[in-house]
């Protein structure tokens, strides 16, 4: 059996060392873009939406839906496209890859990916194994039980630990790129370990993101946009708790004082709805992070309204002058929104520090977003997509090209 | 004469609530200014929430409330530190940052002042000799002192020829148990110890070695939460009944209280209801909006007190769950507000990218 969960017990380094052995470690690599790492992923994708409870979890229907053949296929293609002919992509070697908890499936597309180029991959999942990873490793299980996928099975380990420091170590040394989630503190910790000379990280940190809505192109949509839009952005914010790190936190409106008075209200309204309709009302655990939260932030900064207190069925919502952007970049999570009123995106490019991620926009063309990424000349946002696609991932994460980091380029010069 | 001195001089638990309200409002008003301009948190707060800390509270509901853990995250204080007497910390339980309460003289005179009111209404006047379940290392520095530490000094005035039971390694001293227990057998002993140590370190240590020991006419007072204890299933009614078989006990109080709150603490009664002494007031709040509930419904407490001058600390919403039975009409006979506490509202598990940082902390409050 290749997918090995280990109960949350202390496993010794031993026992580490009879899975991560040397049969493992000496395999070959399989060559970039086989076609039975293709046909793995697919076979997947239609495994994960064939589970029963799929219907509860939209963000692993969204990882089904990437993972379809034919999206694989044009990733794949677009990224050969990139590279010329007097090159050849093959595989790092040995990809070590470090979950974050609970965002249960973002580990599965860095994962996919890298099985996609035919790295070998070593994956340390949360010990935390809620309902959504169960379901993803049974429909991994369900894959591999298909002889033909043999090969792909002996070159991938899934496991869990508690976090020790001896086996991190242990698989560092062997590993060729390492793929690291998590918080910074996680992150800076695990890069302390010890690896071969050239081994190469990718590491995904502690990140935040907004949303930005142009007021003046908001106020002329009609009640069925407003709703879309609502839902678009219910998905981006409310999955994951608000706690993934494109998950936005900030809405700021751009526009005259009015305009975005105007827009605020009734983005209020239509997110006011949008919760009714998917009957989302916080339980009293969350319901008392968002009061304390509030009261945190209140104490330290002056809001621009009197903010009303957290309702269970209301987005919580808190309005606070520019300087507040770079005040609060923490979140309590669980759908906490402060939001800013700005005049346009240079208000905001003045704004953005290292640790920002997504922007997620609404009512902006191609020239305002390329003016605004020029200002911003790489002093932080990552990727800027349309409400609604904050948590689509895409190989191009983090500013990373992961295909490109994944793989390895031989040149050959005739 | 003044609310508070009335508040002061009125027998405990003898003010119908009308009356008693009157009293406190006056209080909560001149508490809430006075905290409004001297703690820039709090300031920030009261304008934000745009609530007039110099206006005529109505109702003591619309006395605004902060969250307790705020204490936790933030150096919440009204006075210089020059005139901190001492610093309070919660006990925290692993992963936990701590709370830190700021006390003044005054503050911690009237503190002194409300618990000798509450205990001697139930212990009278007298010193009682008195048996600490707890080792004397708890309150060996006396600048800093957290809950548990609190809790055993305030309670050690009403004691004399204190013994602590407790061996450092938290054995009961059996044998200089037994003695003091025989010494002082012709008066009441007050025995007082947090919840959880009273059995696991009292009860049970007698009960595995077959020991009866007969306190028939001793007074026992914990505190100290009930969270394990419930993991063992072992309820009030229980602990009581257990207490009763194994020492004979049947005076036992329990009481519900907060380092952020110290010396207003709520008393159980003889019907097994907590109670809100003559200067603190409970209500109790719904999550869904935060507005208050009615007798009857559970929600989140909100503590009220008149002690707290030095911090902003005189209407607090806890995270604690319970229900507001009745009010002046306890079948024991105190007037006043009295409930029961259900729980505690739970901890958050949200999802996150940033979550295996929580595991390693985790991780490392549990090896320490």
């Amino acid at each position: 059996m290749s997918i090995t969960v280990f109960a949350p017990i202390n496993i010794l380094n031993s026992e580490v060392e009879n899975i991560i052995n040397e049969n493992f470690l000496s395999q070959k690599p399989l060559p970039s873009f086989y076609s039975l790492s293709i046909e793995f992923l697919s076979v997947l994708s239609k495994n994960i939406l064939k589970t029963k409870e799929i219907k509860g979890y939209p963000e692993l229907v969204a990882l089904a839906h990437w993972l379809r053949k034919s999206n694989i296929v044009t990733i794949a293609d677009s990224f050969k496209k990139e590279v010329s002919d007097s090159e050849i992509i093959v595989p790092r070697g040995i990809a070590f890859h470090i979950a974050p908890s609970n965002v249960d499936s973002i580990f599965l597309y860095s994962w996919a990916l890298s099985l996609l180029v035919g790295n070998i991959n070593i994956v340390r999942v949360s010990q935390n194994i809620n309902p959504q990873l169960e379901l993803l490793f049974s429909a991994i299980r369900e894959v591999l039980k298909d002889e033909r996928m043999e090969s792909i099975a002996q070159r991938n380990i899934l496991l869990t630990y508690p976090r020790e420091e001896t086996i991190n170590r242990f698989i560092s040394l062997r590993s060729d790129i390492r793929v690291l989630w998590g918080g910074d503190e996680t992150v800076n910790n695990i890069r302390l370990l010890q690896t071969k000379p050239v081994t190469k990280d990718i590491s995904f940190a502690d990140k935040f993101s907004y949303s930005a809505i142009k007021s003046s192109v908001y106020n002329t949509l009609n009640y069925e946009c407003k709703a879309k839009l609502a839902n678009c952005f219910y998905n981006d914010a409310y999955w994951f708790d608000q706690m993934a790190c494109s998950s936005p936190r900030f809405i700021l409106f751009t526009g005259l004082q009015e305009e975005n008075e105007h827009a605020s209200a009734s983005f209020r309204q239509f997110l006011e709805s949008e919760l009714k309709r998917k009957a989302k009302s916080d339980t009293i655990d969350i319901a008392m992070e968002k009061l304390v939260y509030m009261y945190e932030s209140i104490s330290k900064t002056h809001a621009s309204v009197k903010p009303a207190l957290p309702n269970t069925g209301k987005p919580a919502i808190l309005r606070v002058d520019k300087a507040g952007i770079n005040e609060f970049r923490e979140s309590c999570g669980g759908g906490f929104f402060f939001e800013c009123f700005i005049n346009d995106l240079t208000d905001l490019a003045l704004l953005v520090s290292r640790k920002d991620q997504t922007l997620t926009y609404f009512g902006f063309d191609k020239k305002e977003l390329n003016e605004f990424v020029i200002k911003v000349n790489g002093a932080g946002i990552d990727r800027i997509v349309p409400v609604g696609q904050a948590l689509n991932f895409a190989p191009v994460w983090d500013g990373y090209s992961l295909l490109n980091e994944l793989s390895k380029r031989v040149h050959i010069i005739m | 004469m003044s609310a508070i001195d009335q508040l002061f001089e009125l027998p405990e638990y003898s003010i119908n609530n009308e009356e008693k309200r009157k009293l406190l409002l006056n209080e909560l008003g001149a508490l809430t200014n006075f905290h409004y301009s001297n703690c820039k948190p709090y300031k920030n707060i009261l304008d934000n929430l745009n609530i007039n800390s110099g206006q005529d509270f109505k109702n003591i509901e619309d006395i605004p409330f902060i969250p307790v853990r705020m204490f936790k995250s933030q150096k919440i204080q009204s006075v210089p530190d020059s005139e901190v007497l001492k610093l309070l910390t919660s006990s925290g339980t692993t992963n936990q940052q701590v709370s830190r309460i700021a006390l003044n003289r005054e503050t911690s005179l009237l503190q002194v002042k409300a618990l000798a009111s509450i205990i001697t209404s139930y212990i009278g006047k007298r010193r009682l000799p008195m048996i600490i379940i707890d080792t004397e290392a708890t309150i060996k520095n006396k600048s800093s002192m957290n809950a548990r530490g609190a809790g055993l000094i305030g309670l050690s005035n009403f004691g004399r020829n204190h013994f602590f039971s407790l061996d450092e390694n938290m054995e009961l001293k059996i044998n200089e148990f037994i003695e003091y227990v025989e010494k002082y057998k012709s008066e009441p002993i007050l025995i007082f110890g947090f919840t959880f140590m009273v059995w696991q370190y009292l009860f049970k240590k007698l009960k595995d070695i077959g020991k009866k020991v007969d306190l028939s006419s001793a007074v026992l007072i914990h505190s100290g939460g009930w969270k394990k204890l419930t993991e063992q299933a072992v309820t009030n009614e229980k602990f009581k009944e257990e207490l009763f078989n194994q020492l004979s006990i049947k005076r036992v109080y329990n009481f519900y209280g907060m380092v952020e709150q110290v010396g207003s603490i709520f008393m159980e009664c003889e019907e097994g209801y907590l109670h809100a002494p003559n200067f603190a007031e409970i209500l109790t709040r719904t999550f869904e909006d935060w507005s208050t509930l009615s007798v009857g419904k559970n929600g989140v407490i909100q503590t009220i007190s008149i002690l707290p001058k030095s911090y902003p600390g005189h209407s607090l919403l806890t995270e604690d769950l319970g229900t507001i039975i009745g009010i002046d009409d306890c079948r024991c006979g105190r007037k006043g507000t009295y409930f029961l506490i259900s729980g505690r509202v739970p901890k958050a598990e949200l999802r996150g990218c940033s979550d295996t940082h929580a595991e390693t902390v985790l991780k490392s409050a549990e090896t320490r």
